[in-house]
């Protein structure tokens, strides 16, 4: 598995100017990072522009745990391998605690340094906080603005009336003014 | 960087996370903001993409004295089979119609037709209100027809012609054997609504050649079929009667020969659609499985045999073989689906009434695809009598 023992470091900054350093193997998880490396265009610092450092160290946690499972896995019954139940379970304590717009900052980091199982694991996170909501608490979870007109929701809503049914937080707006 | 946090995602990534929700908040989502309710509602029309392939299946067990409760099964190739009432955006129709109890009389190009009991509605005398009710449920919306005529006799099929290039729909209640025969002429006898004009009627029609002893029963499986602005259903001794619902008026009622020389009942037999567009008589003779195709109707009257499978054989390739051979009702066809094509051959299934469910025979790669157990029947310890097929082509049209 490894060649040397000295292991080579890479160095990673954040949008925010924060340094990271970590082992080559970890930043490898990142399929971007791992091309950049491979094609040897990768300076002192790689500036990561996209994430800020709070999330960053999110992401290098993530890569750090995949690295333990993958060095042992090449040997036989490896004790680290996990089972489907357990992947699970670790991927929901992983991203316990995550409110939506840190979630959403990961997963535009995840998306840009290409780390699927970050990804596939942030979208199933998004999926649990989304489902059974209705639009205005998905509004405020999210910060989305509410660009249609009055008009426009009420038409919407009058299409679909059996998903909107009860929706206790739905005030016309002309009424409301 | 506090703003709308959702709105920084990609809509490659918005439209990976809108395509794992539940259909119901898809559809809150397209009003959540404009940026998404384009993606939201094209995912609504994936979804109507994955029911196809799905076979809607009635299991009619006797729940209550004088009543038939139907139980729901689907049949896909996306999603394999099961049964119960939990399938999501299948069978929850209780879950956004107002009725206590339904049966699903009907199934026509993505709408069904279902009797429903009203959950408000009363007549004089206090009791709950039974209702015919049209649902599409791609989109969960429905309507309600206004009362039917007191029927003139029990002996009845309800059918549902729904044509979705014009997007009215006719229910016909069409009468069997007594009415057929009055004095020298024959007739046939159907209570008609149209949605157009949103009321029922009485009609007469007679039939275009006497045919000795014509009559209609009821069957237990699908015995009409709606296609190209026809209703057919089948008759006894050997026949088809076909209706032109098409206009105002109902012209007159075809009377078609099915190529078979016995006037014994038949065994087991049921209609079904045969691509594109041509009627198929599915024939069970204890010995073979038999489809009868007729094309162009009208103009042409001549049925033509497709394909025949050996009920041996098929009895033989049934994981569950042993249990089958032991009932004596085995292996009924009860309906057919189109599923497209797979290089350029069609893909058609037939299915199948086993003892414990349903099962799927491949008519391309002559393979059965799959049994269905019922276990949601055999863990409720509901007994099913019959089985009734629907294929189920889904569509966004409204009722």
């Amino acid at each position: 598995m490894s060649e040397s023992t000295e292991k080579k470091m890479v160095r990673l900054r954040s949008s925010d100017g924060e340094v990271f350093e970590v082992e080559e193997s970890v930043a490898k998880v990142a399929k971007t990072l791992q091309d950049m490396l491979e094609e040897d265009c990768a300076d002192a610092v790689i500036p990561i522009t996209c994430v800020r450092a709070p999330i960053l160290t999110k992401v290098i946690d993530y890569c750090k745990d995949q690295v333990m499972i993958s060095s042992s896995s090449s040997t036989t019954n490896n004790p680290n391998e996990r089972t489907e139940q357990e992947r699970k379970a670790w991927g929901q304590k992983f991203m316990e605690g995550v409110d939506s717009s840190t979630l959403c900052e990961l997963l535009v980091a995840s998306n840009f340094l290409n780390i699927e199982g970050l990804l596939n694991l942030g979208v199933d996170k998004m999926v649990s906080m989304i489902q059974g909501k209705y639009p205005q608490e998905i509004r405020d979870m999210f910060n989305v603005v509410n660009d249609f007109t009055p008009e426009e929701e009420e038409e919407i809503r009058n299409q679909n009336a059996w998903a909107f049914e009860r929706d206790p937080y739905y005030k016309k707006r002309s009424s409301s003014k | 960087m506090e703003s709308a946090a959702f709105d920084r995602l990609s809509d490659d990534m918005g439209r990976n996370i809108l395509s794992k929700l539940p259909l119901k908040t898809l559809v809150r989502f397209m009003s959540v903001s404009d940026r998404w309710k384009d993606a939201a509602r094209e995912i609504v029309e994936e979804r109507k993409e994955k029911m196809k392939g799905l076979v809607l299946v009635n299991f009619v067990s006797i729940d209550f004295p004088g009543m038939y409760i139907p139980r729901y099964a689907y049949v896909s190739q996306n999603s394999g089979g099961g049964a119960g009432s939990d399938v999501e955006g299948m069978l929850d129709l209780m879950e956004y119609v107002p009725v206590k109890h339904f049966t699903v009389r009907d199934v026509c190009n993505g709408l069904l037709l279902c009797v429903g009991i009203s959950t408000t509605a009363v007549d004089e005398n206090g009791d709950p209100v039974a209702n015919f009710y049209v649902c599409n449920p791609v989109t969960r919306q429905w309507a309600v027809l206004p009362e039917s005529p007191p029927a003139s006799s029990r002996d009845l099929v309800d059918v549902l012609a729904f044509d979705p290039t014009v997007s009215h729909y006719k229910v016909l209640r069409w009468y069997g054997s007594e009415a057929t025969r009055q004095g020298q002429q024959q007739y046939v006898e159907a209570d008609v609504y149209c949605s157009s004009s949103g009321t029922w009627s009485r009609r007469r029609v007679p039939l275009q050649r006497r045919k000795k002893n014509i009559t209609c029963p009821t069957r237990t499986t699908p015995s009409s079929t709606f296609l190209k602005g026809f209703v057919f259903r089948l008759a006894d001794p050997n026949a088809v009667i076909a209706v032109d619902v098409s206009g105002d008026r109902i012209p007159s009622a075809h009377v078609i020969d099915l190529p078979f020389q016995k006037n014994d009942p038949p065994v087991h037999r049921c209609l079904a659609k045969w691509p594109v567009e041509s009627l198929c008589c599915v024939d069970y003779n204890k010995t073979r499985i038999e489809m009868w195709v007729l094309e162009d109707f009208p103009a042409k009257t001549k049925w033509e045999m497709k394909r025949a499978v050996s009920v041996e054989r098929l009895t033989a390739m049934m994981p569950m073989a042993s249990v089958v051979k032991k009932k004596e009702k085995p292996l009924l066809p009860v309906t057919m689906m189109f599923r497209g094509r797979v290089r350029g051959e069609e893909e058609i299934v037939v299915v199948l009434e086993v003892p414990d469910g349903v099962a799927c025979y491949n008519l391309r790669t002559s393979e059965v695809e799959g049994v269905y157990p019922l276990d949601y029947l055999r863990r409720k310890n509901i007994p099913f009598r019959d089985v009734i097929a629907y294929p189920f082509y889904p569509c966004l049209c409204s009722p």
